[in-house]
């Protein structure tokens, strides 16, 4: 990978962008939208729908990460370069 | 028996509003800039634990607070445990690191260039509504929870029960998983 | 918006330095609490001179809780080698800010009614000579519309001080008790959270903090009705704050203490100060919650007021939290420790799946709450039957592995009966 090799650093990475796109959808949701006295919270649904999909993504992926620590002894992912566990 | 209904909802900031906006900003983007550049999987998570608690004071600024709060129980409280478990059960070293090369780098900051370049690109060549009208700040009204779940069971019906039934699978998936690799041993 | 501002920044200001010194306190009646209960005297000499200057007079031990904090100020603060030091730095402070936090939405002193125009005193930078219309605020930090759930929210950061510090130690012992004390709170985060949930439910969608005070004013509580949820939730804070009988991070004599065993001095103390205060935020939780706020069945009291009834609402709130501190540290010299195993049991176990059948029974009622035949009582009937049929299935349930069950006394050496 390009900056991180530990896969839980790159489980944080993709957490950052997550809430990145959150923080986008809200701010457009309010400023845009039309805020609360509007009509809109389709923003704030979707930032919710990205939080508990963050939730569920880091699960699995901690899931994986554990087996691939406990097949290899390491979570570098260059070392998951094989298909066979 | 009187009840304030109205006198409860008060406008939290008021003149300090852009300074707050700007030291949360701060608070956001030198952790997130520390979670990039920083080589130690612990202080990671921590600098993320600072983003969120910047992205959830954003909220609470934007007067989305339950989502602060969901973002605060879920994210800080739930997720970022994981992530820290996580790390801490699959690292020999507490204090391990993983380098990785000068070219790797310079590839991941020319990506990081075009991603933002793509960005702004994006946003100078949208056609924002301007002034006061398109603002939302006319009112200061907040989101009223109730209107919340209230589009969560009828709009937003069908992604909600979607949500719902992925977060049972996940649960047993990641507690299959979990069981396996720990019957396997450390192997 | 101006005269709120002007009330939140005094009652903070009021607020911090109050409960931060009664923390000194908290912690000489603690010693004296133990003492009771063990049939000790306790701290009873120590006056506010030390022995140093000439001057006599009976204090009741009054200076100890002074003489606790010079003591650990004088104590080296000592950096083991190979440390993260700015994690280990930070930890403390981790652990303190959050519970600090969560004072900001209590609503220590009700609404503070300004009944005629004033003007701001000219000499004030920033603000001098602005006119403040006649308004009604509210006595809290920050009056925001999701109180309950704000204090949740913040009590679920408080997990990191506790996970960071037991990290950045570099220590075996500190790392497995930082672990230890990780699984404990995460897990009574839940019950704790589906209970607030229950009263939220049968509050009719109260959210803000003061609305349950009006759910529950003039004597209608929310223990008379929810009597075993309250009990869930008080084990729960009292898991929360990792105090006795859940104080498996910091078991001393049997697991070498926990993820502040490399601390010393002023950062040990600080974490000490967060148990303290984790503490009055639980206690003033359940008040909120459960024990009716600032409310005082016997004084039919009008709700906006003068000074003297902030006041007043201000003593009710503190004896409440007072006694159910009290409360709590009885509890911790009265039961031993749990064991890990049973700890995690309890949660897993008996809180969730009783929180869960209480939120259902709830949830029903509040759906049917315009029948004929629904009355109040029928919630403190769904908590009665909840303890009952736990009573009843509980031993048919499967066990747990056969591993550290409990032997029985009958016959052994141990028995008292023999």
């Amino acid at each position: 990978m390009l900056t991180k090799r530990n896969a839980i650093g790159i489980l944080i990475g993709v957490e950052l962008v997550l809430n990145a796109a959150a923080v986008n959808f809200v701010a457009f949701n309010h400023y845009v939208w039309g805020g609360a006295d509007g009509h809109g919270i389709g923003g704030l649904v979707f930032a919710m729908f990205i939080i508990v999909l963050a939730a569920a993504e880091a699960a699995i992926a901690l899931a994986i990460i554990l087996n691939f620590y406990n097949n290899f002894s390491s979570v570098d992912v260059e070392r998951a370069d094989q298909m066979k566990g | 028996m009187l009840l304030l209904a109205d006198q409860t909802v008060v406008e939290p900031f008021g003149a300090v509003k852009p300074l707050l906006f700007y030291a949360l900003a701060a608070v956001i983007v030198l952790s997130a800039w520390g979670i990039v550049l920083s080589q130690n999987i612990v202080r990671m998570a921590v600098y993320l634990l600072l983003t969120l608690a910047g992205v959830a004071g954003f909220y609470f600024m934007l007067h989305a607070e339950f989502l602060a709060a969901v973002q605060l129980i879920v994210y800080a409280g739930g997720t970022l445990i994981l992530i820290v478990f996580g790390v801490m059960l699959t690292s020999k070293n507490p204090f391990m690191q993983l380098k990785t090369a000068l070219w790797e780098r310079f590839v991941g900051v020319l990506i990081g260039l075009v991603i933002f370049g793509l960005l702004l690109f994006g946003l100078v060549h949208t056609a924002l509504p301007t002034g006061a009208a398109a603002t939302g700040e006319s009112g200061g009204g907040h989101y009223q929870v109730a209107a919340i779940g209230r589009a969560l069971l009828s709009d937003y019906l069908v992604p909600f029960e979607v949500a719902a039934v992925l977060l049972l699978v996940v649960m047993i998936g990641a507690a299959f998983m979990a069981r396996r690799s720990a019957k396997q041993g450390n192997g | 918006m101006l005269p709120q501002f002007i009330v939140s920044v005094i009652t903070i200001l009021v607020v911090i330095h109050v409960i931060l010194l009664s923390c000194s306190y908290l912690i000489f009646l603690e010693r004296k609490v133990a003492a009771w209960t063990q049939d000790r005297i306790g701290p009873n000499r120590t006056n506010f001179s030390f022995g140093l200057l000439p001057f006599k007079g009976k204090h009741f031990g009054l200076g100890q809780a002074l003489a606790d904090g010079i003591k650990l100020f004088f104590k080296e603060d000592y950096t083991p080698p190979q440390v993260d030091r700015v994690l280990f730095i930070l930890a403390p402070i981790i652990v303190v800010i959050p519970a600090l936090l969560s004072w900001a939405v209590i609503p220590w002193g009700g609404y503070y009614l300004f009944d005629q125009a004033f003007t701001v005193p000219a000499w004030l930078p920033l603000l001098g000579g602005v006119v403040v219309s006649p308004t009604i605020v509210n006595v809290t930090a920050a009056p925001i519309n999701i109180g309950v759930v704000y204090i949740l929210a913040i009590g679920s950061t408080a997990v990191y001080g506790v996970v960071v510090g037991g990290y950045a130690s570099n220590n075996k012992y500190s790392f497995l008790g930082g672990l230890r004390a990780t699984a404990q709170m995460l897990s009574y985060e839940i019950p704790m959270a589906l209970c607030v949930l229950v009263v939220i439910l049968t509050s009719h969608g109260a959210l803000g903090a003061d609305q349950f005070v009006h759910q529950q004013a003039n004597g209608v509580w929310n223990i008379f009705y929810q009597p075993l949820l309250a009990i869930i939730f008080f084990a729960c804070v009292l898991a929360e704050c990792n105090r006795a009988p859940f104080d498996l991070a910091e078991a001393e004599q049997e697991l070498v203490g926990g993820y502040h065993t490399e601390y010393s001095s002023m950062k040990w103390a600080l974490f000490f100060l967060g148990e303290y205060i984790h503490m009055i935020t639980g206690a003033g939780f359940f008040t909120l919650l459960f024990l009716g706020g600032w409310d005082l069945p016997i004084i039919q009291e009008p709700l906006i007021g003068g000074l003297g009834l902030v006041l007043l609402k201000f003593i009710v709130f503190a004896s409440k939290i007072l006694v159910l501190l009290f409360v709590m540290m009885w509890i911790r010299w009265t039961l031993p420790r749990f064991r890990f195993d049973q700890l995690m049991r309890l949660a897993w176990r008996a809180l969730i799946p009783l929180a869960l059948l209480i939120l259902l029974a709830s949830g029903f009622l509040v759906f049917k709450q315009h029948a004929k035949w629904f009355s109040p009582w029928l919630y403190t009937a769904v908590n009665i039957g909840a303890i009952v049929l736990a009573a009843v299935i509980g031993p048919f349930l499967p066990q747990g592995p056969p591993m550290n069950r409990k032997v029985g006394l009958a016959g052994s050496r141990f028995s008292p009966v023999v």
